[in-house]
Protein backbone atom coordinates (compact mmCIF):
# COMPACT_ATOMS: atom_id res chain seq x y z
CA UNK A 1 0.00 0.00 0.00
CA UNK A 2 1.20 3.45 -0.84
CA UNK A 3 -0.67 6.72 -0.44
CA UNK A 4 0.16 9.63 -2.64
CA UNK A 5 -1.12 13.15 -2.03
CA UNK A 6 -0.59 15.57 -4.92
CA UNK A 7 -1.17 19.31 -4.67
CA UNK A 8 -3.64 18.91 -1.86
CA UNK A 9 -5.27 22.16 -0.81
CA UNK A 10 -7.74 22.16 2.08
CA UNK A 11 -8.42 24.94 4.56
CA UNK A 12 -4.99 26.15 5.78
CA UNK A 13 -3.16 23.39 3.90
CA UNK A 14 -1.84 24.59 0.54
CA UNK A 15 -0.40 22.37 -2.18
CA UNK A 16 0.69 19.45 -0.05
CA UNK A 17 2.71 16.76 -1.80
CA UNK A 18 3.75 13.60 -0.05
CA UNK A 19 4.03 9.88 -0.62
CA UNK A 20 3.45 7.62 2.36
CA UNK A 21 4.72 4.05 2.23
CA UNK A 22 3.50 1.20 4.38
CA UNK A 23 6.47 0.72 6.67
CA UNK A 24 5.93 0.21 10.39
CA UNK A 25 3.61 2.44 12.38
CA UNK A 26 3.50 5.90 10.86
CA UNK A 27 2.99 9.04 12.93
CA UNK A 28 1.71 12.48 12.01
CA UNK A 29 2.38 15.36 14.39
CA UNK A 30 2.24 19.16 14.54
CA UNK A 31 -0.67 21.58 14.38
CA UNK A 32 -3.17 20.28 11.84
CA UNK A 33 -2.23 16.61 12.30
CA UNK A 34 -5.84 15.49 12.61
CA UNK A 35 -6.88 17.48 9.54
CA UNK A 36 -4.13 15.84 7.48
CA UNK A 37 -5.27 12.46 8.79
CA UNK A 38 -8.81 13.27 7.65
CA UNK A 39 -7.56 14.43 4.25
CA UNK A 40 -5.98 10.99 3.79
CA UNK A 41 -9.42 9.38 4.18
CA UNK A 42 -10.29 10.96 0.83
CA UNK A 43 -13.66 12.01 2.20
CA UNK A 44 -12.94 15.74 2.52
CA UNK A 45 -13.74 18.18 -0.18
CA UNK A 46 -10.14 19.08 -0.99
CA UNK A 47 -8.38 20.21 -4.12
CA UNK A 48 -5.62 18.06 -5.61
CA UNK A 49 -5.51 14.31 -5.94
CA UNK A 50 -5.20 11.34 -3.63
CA UNK A 51 -4.18 7.90 -4.85
CA UNK A 52 -4.04 4.60 -3.00
CA UNK A 53 -1.75 2.14 -4.75
CA UNK A 54 -2.04 4.16 -7.97
CA UNK A 55 -5.84 4.11 -7.79
CA UNK A 56 -7.00 7.69 -7.88
CA UNK A 57 -10.03 8.76 -5.87
CA UNK A 58 -12.77 10.25 -7.98
CA UNK A 59 -16.31 11.32 -7.21
CA UNK A 60 -17.50 8.05 -8.77
CA UNK A 61 -15.35 5.59 -6.83
CA UNK A 62 -15.22 7.56 -3.55
CA UNK A 63 -17.69 5.41 -1.62
CA UNK A 64 -16.17 2.15 -2.82
CA UNK A 65 -12.61 3.27 -2.08
CA UNK A 66 -13.61 4.57 1.34
CA UNK A 67 -14.25 1.01 2.47
CA UNK A 68 -10.53 0.37 2.25
CA UNK A 69 -9.94 3.03 4.86
CA UNK A 70 -11.05 3.05 8.46
CA UNK A 71 -10.88 6.15 10.63
CA UNK A 72 -10.82 5.87 14.41
CA UNK A 73 -11.57 9.10 16.22
CA UNK A 74 -10.20 10.11 19.58
CA UNK A 75 -13.48 9.95 21.39
CA UNK A 76 -15.89 7.10 21.24
CA UNK A 77 -19.27 8.35 20.05
CA UNK A 78 -22.03 7.94 22.58
CA UNK A 79 -24.91 7.87 20.10
CA UNK A 80 -25.70 4.19 20.40
CA UNK A 81 -24.72 3.66 23.98
CA UNK A 82 -27.57 1.30 24.76
CA UNK A 83 -26.87 -1.04 21.84
CA UNK A 84 -24.91 -4.23 22.29
CA UNK A 85 -21.63 -4.71 20.49
CA UNK A 86 -23.22 -7.17 18.10
CA UNK A 87 -26.16 -4.88 17.30
CA UNK A 88 -23.89 -1.97 16.61
CA UNK A 89 -21.52 -3.96 14.41
CA UNK A 90 -24.46 -5.36 12.48
CA UNK A 91 -25.71 -1.85 11.99
CA UNK A 92 -22.34 -0.80 10.57
CA UNK A 93 -22.40 -3.72 8.13
CA UNK A 94 -25.85 -2.58 7.03
CA UNK A 95 -24.82 1.09 6.91
CA UNK A 96 -21.79 0.43 4.70
CA UNK A 97 -23.86 -2.01 2.59
CA UNK A 98 -21.13 -4.58 3.09
CA UNK A 99 -21.58 -7.83 1.30
CA UNK A 100 -20.67 -10.31 4.01
CA UNK A 101 -21.77 -13.93 3.84
CA UNK A 102 -21.72 -14.69 7.53
CA UNK A 103 -21.92 -11.39 9.45
CA UNK A 104 -21.86 -13.02 12.86
CA UNK A 105 -18.65 -14.88 12.05
CA UNK A 106 -17.10 -11.69 10.69
CA UNK A 107 -18.02 -9.84 13.88
CA UNK A 108 -16.59 -12.58 16.09
CA UNK A 109 -13.41 -12.71 14.01
CA UNK A 110 -12.91 -8.95 14.23
CA UNK A 111 -13.42 -9.02 17.98
CA UNK A 112 -11.00 -11.93 18.27
CA UNK A 113 -8.22 -9.96 16.58
CA UNK A 114 -8.47 -7.24 19.22
CA UNK A 115 -8.61 -9.85 21.96
CA UNK A 116 -12.29 -9.43 22.88
CA UNK A 117 -13.93 -12.81 23.41
CA UNK A 118 -17.28 -14.00 22.11
CA UNK A 119 -19.10 -13.09 25.33
CA UNK A 120 -18.56 -9.44 24.39
CA UNK A 121 -21.22 -9.75 21.67
CA UNK A 122 -23.95 -9.18 24.26
CA UNK A 123 -22.18 -6.37 26.10
CA UNK A 124 -23.92 -2.99 26.15
CA UNK A 125 -21.51 -0.44 24.74
CA UNK A 126 -21.87 2.04 27.61
CA UNK A 127 -20.54 -0.58 30.04
CA UNK A 128 -17.19 -0.92 28.29
CA UNK A 129 -14.03 0.35 30.00
CA UNK A 130 -11.73 2.84 28.27
CA UNK A 131 -9.42 0.11 26.97
CA UNK A 132 -12.31 -2.07 25.85
CA UNK A 133 -13.82 0.88 24.00
CA UNK A 134 -10.59 1.50 22.11
CA UNK A 135 -10.30 -2.19 21.25
CA UNK A 136 -13.91 -2.22 20.12
CA UNK A 137 -13.30 0.84 17.94
CA UNK A 138 -10.45 -1.06 16.28
CA UNK A 139 -12.60 -4.19 15.85
CA UNK A 140 -15.27 -2.04 14.25
CA UNK A 141 -12.67 -0.56 11.93
CA UNK A 142 -11.69 -4.08 10.86
CA UNK A 143 -15.21 -5.01 9.70
CA UNK A 144 -14.67 -3.50 6.25
CA UNK A 145 -11.34 -5.33 5.75
CA UNK A 146 -9.49 -2.03 5.47
CA UNK A 147 -6.08 -1.61 3.89
CA UNK A 148 -5.47 1.53 5.91
CA UNK A 149 -6.39 2.39 9.49
CA UNK A 150 -6.08 6.01 10.59
CA UNK A 151 -6.18 6.72 14.32
CA UNK A 152 -6.34 9.96 16.28
CA UNK A 153 -4.36 9.99 19.55
CA UNK A 154 -4.61 6.24 20.19
CA UNK A 155 -2.70 6.20 23.46
CA UNK A 156 -3.77 9.30 25.36
CA UNK A 157 -6.20 7.85 27.84
CA UNK A 158 -4.11 4.83 28.70
CA UNK A 159 -1.66 3.78 31.34
CA UNK A 160 1.67 2.25 30.32
CA UNK A 161 0.44 -1.33 30.34
CA UNK A 162 -2.61 -0.66 28.19
CA UNK A 163 -0.60 1.59 25.87
CA UNK A 164 1.70 -1.35 25.23
CA UNK A 165 -1.29 -3.60 24.63
CA UNK A 166 -2.82 -1.25 22.04
CA UNK A 167 0.59 -0.81 20.45
CA UNK A 168 1.13 -4.56 20.18
CA UNK A 169 -2.25 -4.83 18.53
CA UNK A 170 -1.48 -2.11 15.98
CA UNK A 171 1.93 -3.63 15.26
CA UNK A 172 0.29 -7.00 14.69
CA UNK A 173 -2.27 -5.49 12.30
CA UNK A 174 0.59 -3.93 10.40
CA UNK A 175 2.94 -6.90 10.33
CA UNK A 176 0.56 -9.82 10.09
CA UNK A 177 -2.35 -8.33 8.17
CA UNK A 178 -0.27 -5.76 6.24
CA UNK A 179 -2.68 -3.01 7.17
CA UNK A 180 -1.17 0.45 6.96
CA UNK A 181 -1.38 2.14 10.35
CA UNK A 182 -1.18 5.92 10.61
CA UNK A 183 -1.55 7.64 13.97
CA UNK A 184 -1.93 11.36 14.67
CA UNK A 185 -0.56 12.50 18.01
CA UNK A 186 1.12 15.50 19.60
CA UNK A 187 3.16 13.34 21.97
CA UNK A 188 6.77 13.28 20.77
CA UNK A 189 7.85 10.72 23.40
CA UNK A 190 5.40 8.20 21.98
CA UNK A 191 6.29 8.99 18.38
CA UNK A 192 9.99 8.58 19.03
CA UNK A 193 9.59 5.35 20.93
CA UNK A 194 6.92 3.59 18.92
CA UNK A 195 6.73 4.81 15.31
CA UNK A 196 9.03 3.93 12.46
CA UNK A 197 8.23 6.87 10.22
CA UNK A 198 6.84 10.31 10.91
CA UNK A 199 5.49 13.36 9.20
CA UNK A 200 5.93 16.66 11.03
CA UNK A 201 3.66 19.52 10.05
CA UNK A 202 4.70 23.10 10.70
CA UNK A 203 2.66 26.10 9.54
CA UNK A 204 0.46 23.70 7.58
CA UNK A 205 3.35 22.50 5.45
CA UNK A 206 5.25 19.23 5.58
CA UNK A 207 8.27 20.28 7.63
CA UNK A 208 9.95 16.89 7.71
CA UNK A 209 9.05 13.35 6.82
CA UNK A 210 11.03 10.13 7.12
CA UNK A 211 12.48 7.87 9.79
CA UNK A 212 11.28 8.93 13.26
CA UNK A 213 14.60 8.17 14.89
CA UNK A 214 16.61 10.26 12.45
CA UNK A 215 14.18 13.17 12.38
CA UNK A 216 13.84 13.53 16.14
CA UNK A 217 17.61 13.52 16.46
CA UNK A 218 17.92 16.60 14.27
CA UNK A 219 17.45 18.54 17.49
CA UNK A 220 18.63 21.95 16.33
CA UNK A 221 16.27 22.00 13.35
CA UNK A 222 13.39 21.10 15.63
CA UNK A 223 14.36 23.65 18.28
CA UNK A 224 14.51 26.39 15.65
CA UNK A 225 10.91 25.65 14.70
CA UNK A 226 9.76 25.15 18.31
CA UNK A 227 8.81 21.53 17.66
CA UNK A 228 8.36 19.30 20.70
CA UNK A 229 11.39 17.09 21.27
CA UNK A 230 11.20 13.72 23.07
CA UNK A 231 12.52 14.09 26.64
CA UNK A 232 14.99 11.26 26.19
CA UNK A 233 16.52 13.00 23.17
CA UNK A 234 16.50 16.39 24.89
CA UNK A 235 18.52 15.05 27.81
CA UNK A 236 21.23 13.52 25.61
CA UNK A 237 21.35 16.75 23.62
CA UNK A 238 21.75 18.85 26.78
CA UNK A 239 24.64 16.68 27.99
CA UNK A 240 26.39 17.11 24.68
CA UNK A 241 25.70 20.82 24.46
CA UNK A 242 26.46 21.84 28.03
CA UNK A 243 29.15 19.38 29.08
CA UNK A 244 30.64 18.55 25.69
CA UNK A 245 30.20 14.85 26.36
CA UNK A 246 28.95 12.64 23.56
CA UNK A 247 25.99 10.54 24.62
CA UNK A 248 24.23 8.62 21.87
CA UNK A 249 20.51 9.00 21.34
CA UNK A 250 18.59 6.02 22.69
CA UNK A 251 14.97 4.99 22.54
CA UNK A 252 15.22 3.02 25.77
CA UNK A 253 16.10 4.60 29.10
CA UNK A 254 18.25 1.60 30.11
CA UNK A 255 20.53 2.17 27.13
CA UNK A 256 20.76 5.87 27.92
CA UNK A 257 21.61 5.00 31.51
CA UNK A 258 24.44 2.67 30.42
CA UNK A 259 25.82 5.35 28.17
CA UNK A 260 25.74 7.93 30.97
CA UNK A 261 27.44 5.43 33.30
CA UNK A 262 30.34 5.11 30.87
CA UNK A 263 30.90 8.84 30.82
CA UNK A 264 30.45 9.99 34.40
CA UNK B 1 -2.58 19.69 70.62
CA UNK B 2 -4.58 21.56 68.00
CA UNK B 3 -6.78 19.30 65.97
CA UNK B 4 -5.76 19.09 62.33
CA UNK B 5 -8.81 19.80 60.25
CA UNK B 6 -9.49 17.40 57.46
CA UNK B 7 -11.65 18.41 54.52
CA UNK B 8 -12.46 14.86 53.62
CA UNK B 9 -12.15 11.57 55.43
CA UNK B 10 -12.98 8.28 53.81
CA UNK B 11 -13.55 5.34 56.11
CA UNK B 12 -13.69 1.72 54.95
CA UNK B 13 -15.23 2.57 51.62
CA UNK B 14 -16.26 -0.39 49.51
CA UNK B 15 -18.25 0.24 46.36
CA UNK B 16 -19.68 -2.56 44.21
CA UNK B 17 -16.71 -4.60 43.10
CA UNK B 18 -14.80 -1.51 42.01
CA UNK B 19 -13.40 -0.15 45.28
CA UNK B 20 -12.45 -2.12 48.36
CA UNK B 21 -11.84 -0.88 51.86
CA UNK B 22 -10.52 2.56 50.94
CA UNK B 23 -9.33 4.82 53.75
CA UNK B 24 -8.23 8.34 52.95
CA UNK B 25 -7.51 11.46 54.94
CA UNK B 26 -7.42 14.71 53.01
CA UNK B 27 -6.08 17.51 55.25
CA UNK B 28 -7.04 21.08 54.49
CA UNK B 29 -4.77 22.85 52.02
CA UNK B 30 -3.03 19.73 50.76
CA UNK B 31 -2.44 18.72 47.18
CA UNK B 32 -3.19 15.02 46.84
CA UNK B 33 -2.64 12.85 43.76
CA UNK B 34 -4.32 9.53 43.06
CA UNK B 35 -2.81 7.36 40.38
CA UNK B 36 -3.15 3.84 39.08
CA UNK B 37 -3.90 1.97 35.88
CA UNK B 38 -7.01 2.44 33.74
CA UNK B 39 -9.42 0.27 35.67
CA UNK B 40 -7.96 0.82 39.13
CA UNK B 41 -11.02 2.72 40.38
CA UNK B 42 -9.78 6.34 40.26
CA UNK B 43 -12.73 7.78 38.38
CA UNK B 44 -15.23 5.95 40.58
CA UNK B 45 -13.50 7.32 43.67
CA UNK B 46 -13.59 10.89 42.31
CA UNK B 47 -17.28 10.43 41.45
CA UNK B 48 -18.04 9.22 44.96
CA UNK B 49 -16.10 12.09 46.56
CA UNK B 50 -18.01 14.59 44.42
CA UNK B 51 -21.35 12.85 45.16
CA UNK B 52 -21.84 12.17 41.44
CA UNK B 53 -22.18 8.60 42.70
CA UNK B 54 -23.67 8.03 46.12
CA UNK B 55 -22.70 5.86 49.04
CA UNK B 56 -23.69 5.99 52.69
CA UNK B 57 -21.70 6.23 55.92
CA UNK B 58 -18.21 6.18 54.36
CA UNK B 59 -17.35 9.68 53.23
CA UNK B 60 -17.13 12.60 55.65
CA UNK B 61 -16.95 16.14 54.36
CA UNK B 62 -15.78 18.50 57.11
CA UNK B 63 -16.73 15.85 59.67
CA UNK B 64 -20.28 15.44 58.32
CA UNK B 65 -21.61 12.51 56.35
CA UNK B 66 -21.41 13.73 52.78
CA UNK B 67 -24.77 12.24 51.77
CA UNK B 68 -26.51 14.32 54.45
CA UNK B 69 -25.23 17.68 53.25
CA UNK B 70 -27.58 19.52 50.91
CA UNK B 71 -26.78 19.45 47.19
CA UNK B 72 -26.36 23.19 46.90
CA UNK B 73 -23.68 23.31 49.59
CA UNK B 74 -21.88 20.38 48.00
CA UNK B 75 -22.02 22.11 44.64
CA UNK B 76 -20.44 25.26 46.12
CA UNK B 77 -17.88 23.51 48.27
CA UNK B 78 -16.62 20.86 45.86
CA UNK B 79 -15.27 21.90 42.48
CA UNK B 80 -15.20 19.04 40.00
CA UNK B 81 -13.29 18.98 36.71
CA UNK B 82 -14.28 15.96 34.71
CA UNK B 83 -13.38 16.61 31.05
CA UNK B 84 -14.44 13.12 29.93
CA UNK B 85 -18.08 14.17 30.07
CA UNK B 86 -18.09 16.99 27.56
CA UNK B 87 -19.96 19.99 28.89
CA UNK B 88 -22.04 22.32 26.72
CA UNK B 89 -22.07 26.03 27.53
CA UNK B 90 -25.11 28.20 26.95
CA UNK B 91 -23.56 31.62 26.45
CA UNK B 92 -22.02 33.16 23.35
CA UNK B 93 -18.66 34.06 24.86
CA UNK B 94 -16.35 32.83 27.59
CA UNK B 95 -16.76 36.15 29.40
CA UNK B 96 -20.56 35.88 29.41
CA UNK B 97 -20.38 32.28 30.54
CA UNK B 98 -18.31 33.19 33.60
CA UNK B 99 -20.50 36.20 34.42
CA UNK B 100 -23.61 34.09 34.02
CA UNK B 101 -22.41 31.81 36.81
CA UNK B 102 -21.28 34.79 38.89
CA UNK B 103 -24.77 36.29 38.60
CA UNK B 104 -26.17 33.22 40.32
CA UNK B 105 -24.09 33.82 43.43
CA UNK B 106 -25.02 36.03 46.39
CA UNK B 107 -21.93 38.20 46.00
CA UNK B 108 -22.12 41.99 45.88
CA UNK B 109 -21.65 43.46 42.40
CA UNK B 110 -18.24 44.87 43.29
CA UNK B 111 -17.11 41.52 44.65
CA UNK B 112 -18.28 39.76 41.49
CA UNK B 113 -16.08 41.91 39.33
CA UNK B 114 -13.11 41.43 41.63
CA UNK B 115 -13.67 37.69 41.57
CA UNK B 116 -13.93 37.69 37.79
CA UNK B 117 -10.69 39.64 37.38
CA UNK B 118 -8.87 37.38 39.79
CA UNK B 119 -10.03 34.16 38.16
CA UNK B 120 -9.25 35.12 34.58
CA UNK B 121 -5.79 36.20 35.66
CA UNK B 122 -5.04 33.08 37.70
CA UNK B 123 -6.27 30.68 35.04
CA UNK B 124 -4.68 32.79 32.33
CA UNK B 125 -7.69 33.04 30.04
CA UNK B 126 -7.60 36.77 29.33
CA UNK B 127 -6.94 36.05 25.66
CA UNK B 128 -10.01 33.86 25.07
CA UNK B 129 -12.74 35.93 26.73
CA UNK B 130 -14.49 36.85 23.49
CA UNK B 131 -14.40 33.30 22.09
CA UNK B 132 -17.35 30.94 21.82
CA UNK B 133 -17.07 28.60 24.82
CA UNK B 134 -18.25 25.65 22.73
CA UNK B 135 -15.50 26.09 20.15
CA UNK B 136 -12.44 26.21 22.37
CA UNK B 137 -9.24 24.23 21.96
CA UNK B 138 -8.98 21.39 24.47
CA UNK B 139 -6.65 23.24 26.85
CA UNK B 140 -8.88 26.31 26.86
CA UNK B 141 -11.92 24.12 27.43
CA UNK B 142 -10.26 22.67 30.54
CA UNK B 143 -9.27 26.15 31.69
CA UNK B 144 -12.85 27.34 31.34
CA UNK B 145 -14.08 24.35 33.37
CA UNK B 146 -11.52 25.33 35.98
CA UNK B 147 -12.56 29.00 35.94
CA UNK B 148 -16.25 28.19 36.37
CA UNK B 149 -15.48 25.72 39.16
CA UNK B 150 -13.64 28.41 41.13
CA UNK B 151 -16.46 30.95 41.13
CA UNK B 152 -18.17 29.59 44.24
CA UNK B 153 -14.82 29.57 46.10
CA UNK B 154 -14.87 25.82 46.73
CA UNK B 155 -12.88 24.39 49.60
CA UNK B 156 -11.73 21.47 47.51
CA UNK B 157 -11.08 20.82 43.85
CA UNK B 158 -11.36 17.33 42.37
CA UNK B 159 -9.93 16.63 38.93
CA UNK B 160 -10.03 13.49 36.81
CA UNK B 161 -7.56 12.97 33.98
CA UNK B 162 -7.40 16.64 33.08
CA UNK B 163 -4.05 16.39 31.31
CA UNK B 164 -4.76 13.60 28.85
CA UNK B 165 -5.04 14.96 25.30
CA UNK B 166 -2.78 17.92 26.05
CA UNK B 167 0.67 18.64 24.64
CA UNK B 168 3.64 18.67 27.01
CA UNK B 169 3.66 22.45 27.07
CA UNK B 170 -0.05 22.67 27.78
CA UNK B 171 0.19 20.01 30.47
CA UNK B 172 2.98 21.93 32.15
CA UNK B 173 0.94 25.14 32.09
CA UNK B 174 -2.12 23.45 33.59
CA UNK B 175 -0.10 21.77 36.33
CA UNK B 176 1.47 25.15 37.16
CA UNK B 177 -2.02 26.61 37.57
CA UNK B 178 -3.02 23.78 39.94
CA UNK B 179 0.14 24.33 41.94
CA UNK B 180 -0.57 28.05 42.14
CA UNK B 181 -4.17 27.47 43.26
CA UNK B 182 -2.89 25.21 46.00
CA UNK B 183 -0.01 27.45 47.14
CA UNK B 184 -1.54 30.90 46.79
CA UNK B 185 -5.23 30.22 47.28
CA UNK B 186 -4.73 27.41 49.80
CA UNK B 187 -7.12 25.33 47.74
CA UNK B 188 -7.20 21.64 48.66
CA UNK B 189 -6.77 19.53 45.54
CA UNK B 190 -7.31 15.88 44.71
CA UNK B 191 -6.15 15.03 41.22
CA UNK B 192 -6.58 11.63 39.60
CA UNK B 193 -4.35 10.64 36.70
CA UNK B 194 -2.88 7.54 35.12
CA UNK B 195 0.29 9.43 34.23
CA UNK B 196 2.90 9.53 36.98
CA UNK B 197 4.56 12.55 35.38
CA UNK B 198 1.70 14.65 36.69
CA UNK B 199 1.99 13.70 40.36
CA UNK B 200 5.41 15.13 41.15
CA UNK B 201 4.14 18.40 42.65
CA UNK B 202 1.63 16.76 44.96
CA UNK B 203 2.16 16.61 48.74
CA UNK B 204 0.95 13.06 48.95
CA UNK B 205 0.31 10.26 46.48
CA UNK B 206 -2.00 7.27 46.60
CA UNK B 207 -1.62 4.43 44.09
CA UNK B 208 -4.77 2.45 43.48
CA UNK B 209 -4.66 -1.05 42.11
CA UNK B 210 -7.73 -3.16 41.45
CA UNK B 211 -9.81 -0.98 43.77
CA UNK B 212 -7.40 -1.04 46.69
CA UNK B 213 -4.78 1.38 47.90
CA UNK B 214 -1.59 -0.42 46.90
CA UNK B 215 0.96 2.25 47.80
CA UNK B 216 1.01 5.65 49.47
CA UNK B 217 3.46 8.31 50.58
CA UNK B 218 5.13 11.43 49.24
CA UNK B 219 5.55 11.19 45.46
CA UNK B 220 9.29 10.60 45.81
CA UNK B 221 8.88 7.87 48.41
CA UNK B 222 6.43 6.07 46.16
CA UNK B 223 8.24 6.62 42.86
CA UNK B 224 11.50 5.25 44.25
CA UNK B 225 9.87 1.81 44.28
CA UNK B 226 10.16 1.40 40.52
CA UNK B 227 9.86 -2.39 40.41
CA UNK B 228 6.65 -2.36 42.38
CA UNK B 229 5.14 0.35 40.16
CA UNK B 230 6.11 -1.50 36.99
CA UNK B 231 4.42 -4.60 38.33
CA UNK B 232 1.27 -2.55 38.82
CA UNK B 233 1.41 -1.54 35.13
CA UNK B 234 2.64 2.00 35.67
CA UNK B 235 5.55 3.66 33.96
CA UNK B 236 7.93 6.02 35.75
CA UNK B 237 8.47 9.47 34.27
CA UNK B 238 11.77 9.55 32.36
CA UNK B 239 13.68 11.72 34.84
CA UNK B 240 12.50 9.74 37.86
CA UNK B 241 13.23 6.46 36.11
CA UNK B 242 16.71 7.61 35.21
CA UNK B 243 17.34 8.98 38.71
CA UNK B 244 16.35 5.68 40.32
CA UNK B 245 18.61 3.74 37.97
CA UNK B 246 21.54 6.14 38.47
CA UNK B 247 20.96 5.89 42.21
CA UNK B 248 21.29 2.10 41.99
CA UNK B 249 24.70 2.64 40.40
CA UNK B 250 25.68 5.13 43.13
CA UNK B 251 25.83 7.98 40.66
CA UNK B 252 23.05 10.00 42.23
CA UNK B 253 21.92 10.49 45.81
CA UNK B 254 18.46 11.86 45.20
CA UNK B 255 15.77 11.87 42.60
CA UNK B 256 16.28 14.84 40.31
CA UNK B 257 13.40 15.84 38.10
CA UNK B 258 14.88 18.91 36.51
CA UNK B 259 17.01 18.08 33.47
CA UNK B 260 19.50 20.92 33.87
CA UNK B 261 20.06 20.09 37.50
CA UNK B 262 20.61 16.43 36.68
CA UNK B 263 23.23 17.25 34.06
CA UNK B 264 24.98 19.63 36.46
CA UNK B 265 24.92 17.12 39.29
CA UNK B 266 26.36 14.31 37.20
CA UNK B 267 29.16 16.39 35.72
CA UNK B 268 30.05 18.98 38.36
Amino acid sequence: MEIKLTNITYEEFKKINITIKNEGIIGITGEGNTTLLKIITGMLDNKGSITYDKEKITKQNKIEVSKKISYISKKFKNDYNKATIEEYMNYMIYYHKLNIKDPKKKIIDSLKIVDLKENYLERIMSTLSTTEKKKFQIALALITNPKIILIEEPFNDFDAENRKRILRLLTQLNEKYKIMIIIATTNSDILYKYTKNIIIIKDYKIFKSGKSKEIFEEVEDLLAEKIEIPDIVKLAYKIKKEKDIHIDYHRDVRDLMKDIYKHV
Amino acid sequence: MPKISNIIEVKNLTYKNILQNINLVIPKGKYIAISGTNSAGKTTLIKLLSTTLTIKDCIFFKQKKIEEINKKTIFQEIGLIFPEEKQKFINATVEEEIFYILENTNMEQKKKIEKYQKIIKMINIENILTKNPNELTHINYIKLLLATALISTPSILLTDNICSNLTKKERKELLEILKLLNKEEKLTIIMATNNLEEVLEANYLYILNKGKIAMEGTPLEVLKQDNKLNKLGLELPLMVDLSVKLHDYDLLKDIIIDMDRMVDTLWK
